[in-house]
């Protein structure tokens, strides 16, 4: 009886095996390299041909983001030739202002403005994050950066942008993201701040860590 | 009480099912950084638990539910409950940041002490089924086999 338990235990696992392996072929669709819509060129920065290609999967009221991204400022300003960075939107569906700050980040892009509204977002999450509505205090940064708030405020109410911010969502959760802050590094995939910045450092030849 | 047992392993292995399958659909990646939240385990013993611990869940919990060696499902599920219990606890009393950025999924969000209370009783519910495993386990493919090796039960001596 012993033998028939162990066949019976086999099968099982391998139903289990196979269940997953079913399940996986409809929720995830593999990317070798997160491809650049045209749109998106104005969240990025660095040389596009660098050797290190980026792709980042933020939210930001995040905390984990609000470190990675430092990290990745270090990182860039370090080796500014080596990594051509990207950023997409994923807010999660428990941050409550995670979809709102995406459509001011989204509209300051519009406006060439992108990295240094993205700079003060983070800087100033701890102050932005507990508040019960944020749009005062957004549009007051949207002053700091230098955006027009007219072509700010109709930005804001286009309904493309909104479609825009959850299209990008949904292709990171074809990817595989559930979570962020969520890399690609020349199409290798790694979430969370720990692991990137291992990654990032593995990926730094020694000879380029030596350059002043 | 055998009927409220075997529904106690049913909702566990049911439990333990989703929590498992959810994780082995995406990739192993987004597992790993919970783990990482903790900050407790690290590097290359981090990675193989994000690879397999899914998988232990997903087939113990399979097992439990089946009654296919019970004693050792309910052991290993029971003492992966206890780990989560000690990996919760010892975050909150560090104040770590993990009930931030969807660190369980995107669409399932539980705050840290909900989920400590939630194993908690899974704890309790696991130590029920230990104790009383003969009636919670009365129907299962266990009984079946042990039936089916010795029909006719023990009569040593006739």
């Amino acid at each position: 009886m012993l033998r028939y338990k162990i066949i019976t235990t086999l099968l099982i696992v391998y139903c289990c095996y196979a269940a997953v392996a079913i399940g996986r072929q409809f929720y995830v669709e593999r990317a070798v390299e997160a491809p650049v819509a045209a749109q998106s060129v104005s969240k990025a920065k660095g040389d596009p041909t660098a050797r290190l290609w980026l792709v980042e999967y933020l939210d930001y009221q995040c905390g984990s983001c609000r470190e990675a991204s430092k990290m990745l400022n270090s990182f860039f300003n370090r080796f500014p030739h080596l990594v051509y960075l990207q950023v997409r939107f994923f807010p999660l569906t428990p941050h409550p202002h995670g979809f709102r700050s995406a459509q001011y980040a989204e509209c300051a892009a519009r406006q060439d403005k992108f990295w240094a509204f993205n700079d003060l977002v983070f800087e100033r999450q701890a102050e932005w994050s507990p508040l019960p509505d944020i749009e005062a205090t957004f549009h007051e940064y949207a002053r700091n950066v230098g955006l027009d708030e007219g072509k700010l405020d109709k930005c804001l109410e286009n309904p493309d942008v909104k479609k825009y911010i959850e299209d990008e969502k949904a292709d990171g959760k074809k990817l595989g993201v559930d979570g962020t802050p969520a890399f690609f590094l020349n199409g290798q995939f790694y979430v969370g701040r720990k692991a990137i910045e291992e990654a990032l450092g593995s990926a730094v030849t020694s000879e380029e860590a030596r350059l002043p | 009480m055998s009927r409220f047992l075997f529904v106690v392993r049913i909702l566990l292995g049911v439990a333990f099912i989703v929590s498992g399958y959810s994780k082995l659909l995406a990739p192993f990646q987004n597992f790993l950084a919970v783990i990482h939240g903790y900050e407790l385990v690290y590097g290359w013993p981090a990675t193989v638990m994000a690879k397999f611990m899914p998988w232990l869940e997903l087939i113990f919990g399979v097992f439990l539910i089946l009654g296919l060696w019970s004693r050792v499902s309910v052991i290993i599920l029971w003492l992966m409950n206890a780990a989560f219990i000690f990996a919760l606890l010892q975050a909150l009393i560090r104040r770590l940041p993990i009930g931030d950025c969807g660190c369980f999924g995107d669409s399932f969000h539980l705050k840290p002490l909900h989920m400590l209370l939630l194993d908690a009783v899974f704890f309790v519910l696991f130590l029920m089924l230990y104790l009383r495993r003969r009636e919670a386990f009365s129907r299962s493919f266990d009984s079946y086999f042990e039936s089916a090796r010795s029909p006719r039960g023990s009569k040593k001596g006739r």
